[in-house]
């Protein structure tokens, strides 16, 4: 069927299907209730599925939740503009119970979505908009199915629709607006009050109230009813009022209630959807809302600092039950005020329409309670050596506030102090004053300059250098002291690495002590972190952060350290296990040193972006460690551990990005580069084909076979395709690497099933994509194959081509590009003895016997 | 002496490559309907296939039909089949629109060219054809 077809047999289904729910409201009497009841759900669900069609194939990912503008067909529009349909739907929802009526609802938000062009004139718009504004006034007043969980969560959506689908102007204009406002704000305020019923459908209330208050600047005060926005204004900040009050109160709750409640801090979705909606909402009447925050941090900051000092250097569980409870109290509620904190200074703007008003003052009121905070536990954390710990949702909470404040007010680190200015973040060192930093700037300060400046001055806590330093202290020792939480650990190592990669901020990094400490000290010894097995991705990180910062300009000079000398932990260790005789490198006290070696330099060399540093560490591995890798992948085949680890350090090692793998014309490094991962590929590969797979259908098939299998396809992968060897040398010099790398890997490929190829995605990936380079640049490769074989590999080309997957029907398209290509050019140089089929056979054979002959000879 | 190892060496390429031709002419022969059920696929995906797809689905298309147009010729029939005969006739002038200025080669301006035509092709014939 074509779209237009769909489109028309689309309309068709609800036109018949509208009088269908007529019947079925009104001749209740006519038909037996249960089948009624049936044919009701079934004609709302054929409704749902014809209006949340994709007419325009816009819409890629049907699983989302938030629906788009609907772009109905002109064709609907009597249907969609009658008052009829939405009465319907208005009416089914009134008279029936879930889960039929929260599907009318659905329907409803789906009718509220349909596009503006859909209407002839702007009138008619209003007019629909107006049936909708009062069908839901109505609910609202009479509470209906309001008390059902599934009508309550699709109501809060059709809320947050509602505004995004029309603009506040349209709003305002429509009637009884303002007690359309004043019932939602209530509704509002009462489902924030009893969160633990609508944690899930908070955030959907909150879109509404800020794309409410975003778009006030664009309303004339005079449209619509007298006095809206003030009346916007007060029902704004009674939600927020209700909401911090909430949330705060929602920690006690929860405490109390001893498990029977979810903590609203645990749904991390929510959270964050809540978190996103906050600064447009807050920073509407910043001031006030401001104030409020206030008023609730200054108390808890004071009684935190008041019980941290009574309990010492004691950890909070060796204190009494009661101080206990009062510091969970305590923690959770900063842990909410520093979420909320966060959110609201993570949406400063910097465009120059928003600049000015003075809210970089605001900012860094909050900002100042924060990081008095964040020195508060960093202080207990340290003195006690890591016993005082926080509880770890305030940590996260912390780490979330500095992600953001390093997204707004780390970025202007360069243009504010000269780069002589090194060595200044010494801990808690000498501060310079603000006045300082103003002197320095050649010129005249530009408004963001001074927005950035006003910023500091007010927080009081020192410039930008002592309070970037303050939270990277406050990071190193979270590496330090909290070795076994990987949450914290992890979000610690993004936001460390989100660092590095700013312009500006990698910079501010190399002056301080804690990064010079890092660089340093980066072994297990001095962050037991990296011993913990759970934390092998976070090594990646560490070391990939460490490194960018060591190779970005004049990184060796500021941290004090050259890159060999930053390698040397690596390199000992990797030097102690390459002397080691096969059975003590297959010992089990070298599985932690070696899949740490192999994280360590994945990270390592995932920063490498070009011919210098790439060529300095191939210099530092080559020749004494290269050797080293397939000794392991021999010996510890079948450990996945310690294979994954090697196999994905070599992918990335190999992988020719920005050109980096690029030695000079004299130097075979390419060459050997690509022999010893051939080595790799060839030792691990034949073991596991020796090795007998598990049953079909093993559930753990994956994890023990095919995602080494997988992995070293795409290793031989980057080596193949990296364009940095000449692979004609290898026949030429009789060496066999290529070849046997390509045997091996054709054999891993070939060894799974059909079935399993295209089930599990990731396998899927590497086995088309070293299909498709094999067809590139091996043909000889693959038109040797057995004929067989060779069509096997074609039918799941064949297969492949029409997968869900863009790359892959990309790989398998391009396969077959390779081959059509290959055959039409040589087709029409042979194409004279093509036509001669009868003397194939013969002519075949004289060739062959020179080929061999020649062969031979040679 | 070195020259008869250069001329041996030449030798061995050349017919190195012609038998590699020959391996590959051989492996097709074995399934002669190879290249006329991937036009098919491909044309199916082209037409009726997701939209995310259709520049990979675009690429092979030329040197497919080039390197076995009898297997174009087959899909066209095929395809013309189930159509009325009204259809017919609009398909029939919207398949020779797609290979009109096209030529025989597979220089990038050529392919280029094609993928222009199929691209054209799928609006217009997703405008009419039915299932």
């Amino acid at each position: 069927m074509t779209c237009a077809n769909t489109q028309f047999a689309l309309y068709h289904i609800t036109t018949v299907l509208s009088p269908h729910l007529y019947l079925s409201l009104y001749n209740k009497t006519a038909s037996d209730p249960q089948q009624e009841k049936i044919l009701g759900e079934h004609s709302l669900a054929l409704a749902v599925r014809c209006l949340s069609f994709d007419f325009i194939g816009t819409n890629p990912d049907e699983s989302t939740e938030d629906v788009g503008t609907i772009q109905a067909p002109t064709s609907w529009r009597t249907l969609l503009q009658d008052p009829a349909t939405t009465e319907l739907f208005f009416e089914f929802y009134a008279t029936t119970t879930p889960p039929r009526s929260s599907k009318a609802m659905e329907a409803i938000i789906l009718l509220a979505s349909v596009r503006r062009s859909l209407f002839p004139t702007d009138k008619d718009r209003a007019a629909f908009l107006g049936r909708l504004i009062t069908g839901i006034r109505e609910m609202l007043s009479n509470q209906t199915g309001l008390q059902h969980q599934d009508n309550y969560h699709q109501f809060c959506r059709l809320l947050g629709r509602l505004k995004a689908n029309y603009q506040l102007s349209e709003l305002v204009k429509t009637n009884g607006y303002m007690e359309w406002l004043e019932l939602a704000a209530s509704f509002t305020v009462q489902s924030i009050r009893n969160w633990q019923y609508s944690t899930n459908s908070i955030h959907y209330l909150l879109s509404l109230w800020g794309r409410l208050v975003a778009a006030v600047p664009y309303v004339r005060p005079e449209t619509g009813a007298q006095g809206h926005v003030q009346h916007l204004e007060k029902q704004v900040l009674l939600v927020i009022e209700t909401y911090i009050e909430s949330m705060l109160g929602s920690v006690e709750a929860v405490l109390r209630s001893d498990g029977a409640l979810e903590n609203p801090l645990d749904d991390n979705g929510s959270l964050r959807e809540q978190m996103d909606r906050l600064p447009v909402i807050c920073r509407f009447k910043y001031g006030a809302v401001a104030q409020m925050i206030l008023a609730k941090f200054d108390p808890l900051l004071a009684q935190y600092r008041d019980i941290t000092s009574r309990l010492g250097n004691s950890p909070t569980s060796s204190a009494p039950n009661d101080v206990q409870q009062s510091m969970a109290v305590i923690e959770g509620q900063l842990t909410w005020l520093t979420y909320i904190v966060g959110a609201i200074v993570g949406g400063h703007s910097w465009s120059s329409a928003h600049m000015g008003e003075g809210e970089e003052a605001i900012d860094a009121s909050l900002s100042r309670r924060t990081l008095q905070l964040a020195q508060g536990m960093d202080y207990r954390l340290t003195s006690s050596n890591g016993a005082g710990r926080a509880d770890p949702q305030l940590e996260q909470a912390m780490l979330f506030y500095f992600g953001n404040f390093r997204r707004v007010y780390m970025f202007m680190w360069d243009q504010m102090s000269g780069s002589s200015n090194t060595g200044v973040g010494s801990l808690g060192g000498d501060t310079l004053s603000v006045g300082m930093i103003v002197a320095k700037l050649d010129s005249a300060p530009s408004t963001k300059q001074k927005v950035y400046l006003r910023m500091f001055e007010q927080m009081g806590m020192g410039d930008h250098t002592v309070v970037a330093n303050i939270i990277v202290t406050k990071m190193g020792n979270n590496l330090k002291f909290w070795p076994e939480e990987q949450e914290i650990v992890s979000k610690t190592l993004d936001l460390f690495h989100d660092m590095a990669g700013g312009y500006s901020s990698s910079k501010l990094l190399l002056t301080l002590e804690t990064v010079r400490f890092l660089a340093k000290n980066h072994t297990s010894d001095h962050f037991p972190f990296l011993s913990i097995p759970a934390n092998v991705r976070q090594r990646t990180t560490f070391h990939a952060t460490l490194t960018r910062l060591l190779l970005s300009p004049n990184g060796e000079d500021k941290l004090g350290l050259t890159f060999e000398q930053f390698l040397e932990p690596i390199i000992t260790v990797l030097g102690k296990l390459g002397t080691l005789p096969p059975n003590d490198l297959r010992s089990e006290n070298c599985r932690a040193p070696l899949i740490g070696v192999f994280r360590d330099l994945r990270g390592i060399a995932a920063s490498l972006h070009n011919r210098k540093t790439y060529s300095a560490l191939f210099e530092i591995l080559h020749p004494q460690h290269l050797p080293l890798f397939s000794k392991v992948a021999d010996l510890w085949y079948d450990q996945t551990d310690v294979m994954i680890s090697l196999l994905r350090f070599l992918q990335e090692f190999c992988h020719n990005k920005a050109n980096r793998v690029n030695f000079d014309q004299s130097s075979p490094n390419g060459i050997l580069l690509f022999r010893y991962t051939s080595d790799v590929v060839c030792a691990y590969g034949r073991r596991l084909m020796a090795t007998p797979s598990p049953p079909p259908g093993d559930p753990e098939i994956y994890k023990k076979r095919y995602k080494g299998l997988s992995l070293s396809l795409h290793v031989l992968n980057s080596a193949l395709g990296g364009n940095y060897v000449c692979f004609g040398v290898f026949e030429l010099y009789n060496d066999m690497s290529l070849q046997n790398s390509l045997d091996v890997a054709l054999n891993m490929a070939l060894s799974v099933p059909l079935d399993d190829v295209n089930a599990y995605p990731k396998l899927s990936k590497a086995y088309y994509s070293f299909i498709e380079i094999l067809f590139r640049s091996h043909k000889k490769r693959v038109f040797a194959l057995d004929t067989n074989v060779f069509l096997q590999i074609m039918t799941t080309v064949h297969e492949g081509l029409q997968s869900n997957d863009q790359t892959i029907s990309s790989f398998c398209a391009n396969t077959i590009d390779h081959l059509t290509t290959y055959f039409f050019i040589n087709q029409n140089k042979d194409k004279v003895e093509m036509h001669k089929q009868n003397k194939v056979r013969e002519r075949k054979s004289f060739f062959f016997n020179i080929y061999i002959y020649i062969y031979i000879y040679i | 002496m070195s020259d008869v190892y250069v001329c041996m060496y030449v030798l061995c390429i050349i017919a190195h490559i012609i038998f590699l031709f020959h391996f590959c002419f051989q492996h097709l022969a074995a399934q002669p309907n190879l290249f006329s059920s991937l036009t098919m696929t491909l044309f199916n995906l082209l037409l009726f296939g997701p939209p995310s797809n259709h520049w990979a689905v675009m690429r092979p298309m030329l040197s497919l039909m080039l390197a076995s147009e009898s297997s174009f010729q087959e899909y066209k029939n095929y395809l013309l089949s189930t159509q009325s005969n009204e259809n017919q006739a609009k398909l029939n002038e919207t398949l020779n629109k797609l290979l009109l200025d096209v030529n025989r080669s597979l220089d990038s301006a050529n392919r280029d060219r094609f993928t222009q035509k199929l691209t054209a092709f799928r609006v217009t014939a997703r405008g009419f054809l039915t299932i």
